[in-house]
């Protein structure tokens, strides 16, 4: 294995990070990790993990002219924004501790071992913030993905896990926001705002309402012409 | 499904950290002003990476 240590910088300290990773349970409940969302998408990782080549197991990340290693973003803003993205919406937004070899960027950093220090926020696919993990009805063998999902949405959805429930199956000590011990807000103001009528229902619920309407309007329609 | 990616822009630096379970303690002595030396204890926090000079490298966002 090809092991050499990068010359350059040596911080005294592991850098402080922030990304997006896809909770994930094991087949069996007990243990939970977190799963990338592109490159990384189809390994598990825990919350103390060092990152693996998926291409090239004979270099160690991260390599320069691979992509290979964890990434993270220097600013939350940046992490938030990215979560966004149609296909990152149930995703969780972490904090982590960057260590080992690593490479800076401008926005982030590519690098070799991870440790995962707090869940800052999720969110549930109505726009509220996630209070729960239910099962995405995706996954990996020996893994289902989960999805945040707030109070309102929670009812009939399979396995539901609170996020300190997530956490304590990590098997490490990871925080998580609004707990004893939330570290600094992670609110915005629009968790605050009253969500538009009917945002918070499944859309099954919302498309029967209307065909049901659009029936009624049609027996009316039906009526008057008869009479 | 489309993949979207985001950029980290051009490398600065790269290098080696060691890995902490957490905060790092540092005891520091000092002598305060009767002459007699204190052991101050200050918790550093993790540090946030500073952007420095641009250098030639793109990379992607990925998991």
């Amino acid at each position: 294995l090809f092991t050499r240590t990068p010359a350059g910088e040596r911080p005294d300290r592991p850098f402080t990070g922030y990304k997006l990773a896809r909770a994930v349970l094991s087949a069996d409940g007990t243990r939970a990790g977190f799963a990338g969302l592109t490159l990384g998408a189809d390994q598990v990782y825990g919350v103390v993990d060092d990152a693996a080549c998926v291409w090239n197991t004979r270099h160690a990340p991260p390599r320069k002219w691979c992509g290979c290693g964890f990434y993270c973003l220097h600013a939350l803003a940046d992490a938030q924004a990215l979560g966004c993205a149609t296909e990152h919406r149930s995703a969780l937004l972490i904090e982590v501790r960057a260590s080992g070899r690593y490479i800076r960027y401008e926005r982030g950093l590519r690098y070799s071992r991870q440790r995962v220090r707090s869940i800052r926020e999720c969110h549930c696919e109505c726009g509220r913030p996630g209070t729960m993990l239910a099962d995405a009805g995706t996954g990996l063998v020996g893994w289902r993905h989960l999805a945040p999902v707030c109070g309102h949405c929670a009812a009939g959805r399979v396995p539901i896990l609170t996020l300190a429930e997530f956490a304590a199956r990590t098997g490490g000590s990871i925080k998580v926001a609004g707990s004893a011990d939330p570290g600094p807000p992670m609110r915005s103001s629009l968790d605050e705002r009253p969500l538009p009528e009917g945002a918070g229902e499944s859309p099954i619920a919302v498309l029967s309402a209307e065909i049901a309407l659009l029936h009624a309007r049609l027996d009316d329609i039906q009526a008057r012409l008869d009479g | 499904m489309e993949v979207r990616i985001m950029r980290l822009g051009k490398i600065q630096a790269s290098g080696y950290v060691a890995d902490v379970a957490d905060e790092t303690v540092v005891n520091e002595t000092v002598v305060n002003e009767s002459g007699a030396s204190e052991t101050a204890t200050e918790i550093k926090p993790a540090v946030a990476a500073v952007p420095e000079a641009a250098d030639r490298e793109q990379a992607s966002v990925s998991g």
